[in-house]
């Protein structure tokens, strides 16, 4: 009997705790152009489309004249209103070199326009360090979940100015997962380096580049 | 429902309105708006890894809906209504077999006592209803009190302090029915799990949250002008996720007939056990809504401005 009472609470316990997590509620699809001068990567643009739903809900509030496009003052709301509070969270860009994982603290030449109802972000990140050059990794990932980011096809655009291009793949990371705090208060942006109690670990899939020798 | 569960779900509607209307008071979720003049509070956390097949169906049938409303709109001809009401359908099963949706709590409540084979799934669909219930009360009561298409920052609002508010509650009556279980062992020795009452109340109390699926549903039909077809959509993805919150309180259900009829010959082990299950499943449930409510909690004691 206490042998089927343990089956029972464990049983209890798994199902119920299997049950609690939350799902992201807008979907982004985005692709990836590098810029190349010859083994030196000089940055890249991110470009995100966004689903059907949430790019209603932000046509509806920014595109206030309903004409289908972003005017300057339409453009400068979005910015403020809708994309710039992304700094606190990397942009969701996480880029990886080795161990060594950042995201970008500021971007530049943000734009924002509307195809067939659908809504569409870019920005650029300039690699000023010149450290992604050969060989690293980046990833698009939401730790709030309130996105779901997947690669579009293409993922990745290279633009090479001389030279050999490089390659990519996109791949599994096991190894270097993304911390966060499922518990956190409104403000608590704190990136995290390392797992400690009460984190909650991602394994965001990577773009990885690199040039075959 | 009982006068007690009345008087709970009126409170929970004014504290929402409260939270909700306080000036210079704003909810953000989402993580890509910001307005300086306002104090935030959380919204529930979130405890995934990555996308996995339910993630990656469920925006595939939203996409079809999404689709479908449009064809309404461009006014096509034949099934396509039909074929709109079967993709919503479809997305509410997905949408539901995903995270969330109060699945623990309705499988917390029929591990814990005696229940009739349908009622599984009437707590299931009970739980939808109310779920894309107040989806769609919260859009229409915005609309009418703005007098303009509600913007999604609104609804999200709602959504964060309506989350934060019944688990709250939620924690609060778990913690009632556990020293309910406790005292009426004590007294008479029996287990209350033969009661039904506060079953429909605790799926009701705590189902009283706008699904953010079904919300968007209802947002993107209203900008289309298509609000009825808006509605008809939500219910029959309320339906779909019905089928799934019941299969949760179905997968207990026969759980506890497996296992305490194993136990039918020992009238005095099954009392205990089954008072003993009762409180663990509350525990499960308290447990849960405290940690859904925390970051709420943590951001109402002390506000933020971002």
């Amino acid at each position: 009997m206490k042998r089927n009472l343990t089956f029972m609470l464990v049983l209890c316990i798994i199902l119920s705790a299997s049950f609690l997590h939350s799902h992201p509620h807008v979907k982004i699809t985005s692709t990836i152009t590098f810029d190349f001068n010859g083994t030196t990567c000089e940055g890249c643009r991110v470009q995100w489309m966004f689903d059907d739903y949430f790019s209603a809900s932000m046509i509806n509030d920014f595109d206030k004249n309903r004409d289908g496009v972003f005017d300057e003052k339409e453009l400068n709301n979005l910015y403020n209103g809708g994309f710039i509070n992304l700094k606190n969270y990397g942009f969701f860009v996480f880029l990886r070199k080795n161990s060594v994982r950042t995201n970008p603290e500021k971007v530049s030449e943000f734009r924002a326009w509307q195809k067939e109802r659908k809504l569409f972000y870019s920005f650029y990140i300039t690699f000023y360090n010149k450290t992604y050059s050969d060989d690293f990794y980046l990833a698009v990932f939401d730790r709030s979940f309130y996105c779901a980011a997947f690669y579009g096809a293409p993922a990745v655009i290279i633009n090479q100015k001389q030279g050999v291009s490089p390659v990519y793949e996109i791949t599994s990371n096991k190894k270097y997962p993304v911390f966060y705090n499922p518990a956190g208060a409104a403000d608590d942006m704190t990136v995290y380096k390392k797992w400690k109690p009460g984190l909650e670990t991602a394994y965001p899939d990577e773009i990885h580049v690199y040039f075959r020798n | 429902m009982s006068m007690k569960s009345k008087f709970i779900c009126y409170a929970l509607i004014a504290l929402t309105l409260i939270f909700c209307f306080i000036p210079g008071t704003g909810i953000f979720a989402n993580p890509f708006l910001s307005d300086n003049k306002k104090t935030t509070y959380a919204p529930p956390p979130v405890y995934g890894g990555g996308i996995d097949y339910f993630i990656r169906m469920q925006f595939e049938y939203r996409e079809k809906v999404a689709q479908y409303l449009r064809r309404i709109k461009d006014a096509e001809p034949g099934g396509v209504f039909l074929m709109f009401i079967t993709v919503s359908f479809l997305y509410g099963l997905f949408h539901a077999a995903g995270p969330g949706h109060r699945k623990t709590v309705v499988f917390s409540l029929f591990i814990s006592r005696h229940a009739k084979w349908y009622e599984p799934a009437s707590a299931g669909f009970l739980s939808s209803s109310v779920h894309a219930g107040t989806s769609i009360a919260v859009i229409l009561i915005l609309f009418l009190i703005q007098e303009t298409v509600v913007s999604l920052s609104d609804s999200e609002n709602v959504y964060a302090v309506m989350e934060g508010i019944t688990f709250i509650a939620l924690a609060l009556i778990s913690v009632f029915l556990i020293i309910n279980v406790i005292v009426k062992l004590n007294k008479s020795g029996a287990s209350s799990a033969e009661k039904k009452d506060g079953l429909y109340s605790v799926v009701i109390i705590s189902s009283l949250v706008p699904c953010p699926g079904a919300t968007m549903l209802m947002l993107l039909s209203l900008y289309a002008g298509l609000l009825w077809s808006g509605i008809a959509g939500v219910l029959a993805m309320s339906m779909g996720m019905g089928v799934v919150i019941s299969l949760a309180g179905y997968l207990a259900y026969t759980g506890r007939i497996g296992f305490f009829f194993r136990l039918k010959e020992k009238e005095h082990a099954m009392i205990k056990l089954s008072a003993v299950l009762e409180i663990v499943s509350f525990v499960i449930i308290l447990i849960f809504s405290l940690l859904m409510s925390w970051p709420f909690i943590k951001s109402v004691i002390s506000p933020v401005a971002l």
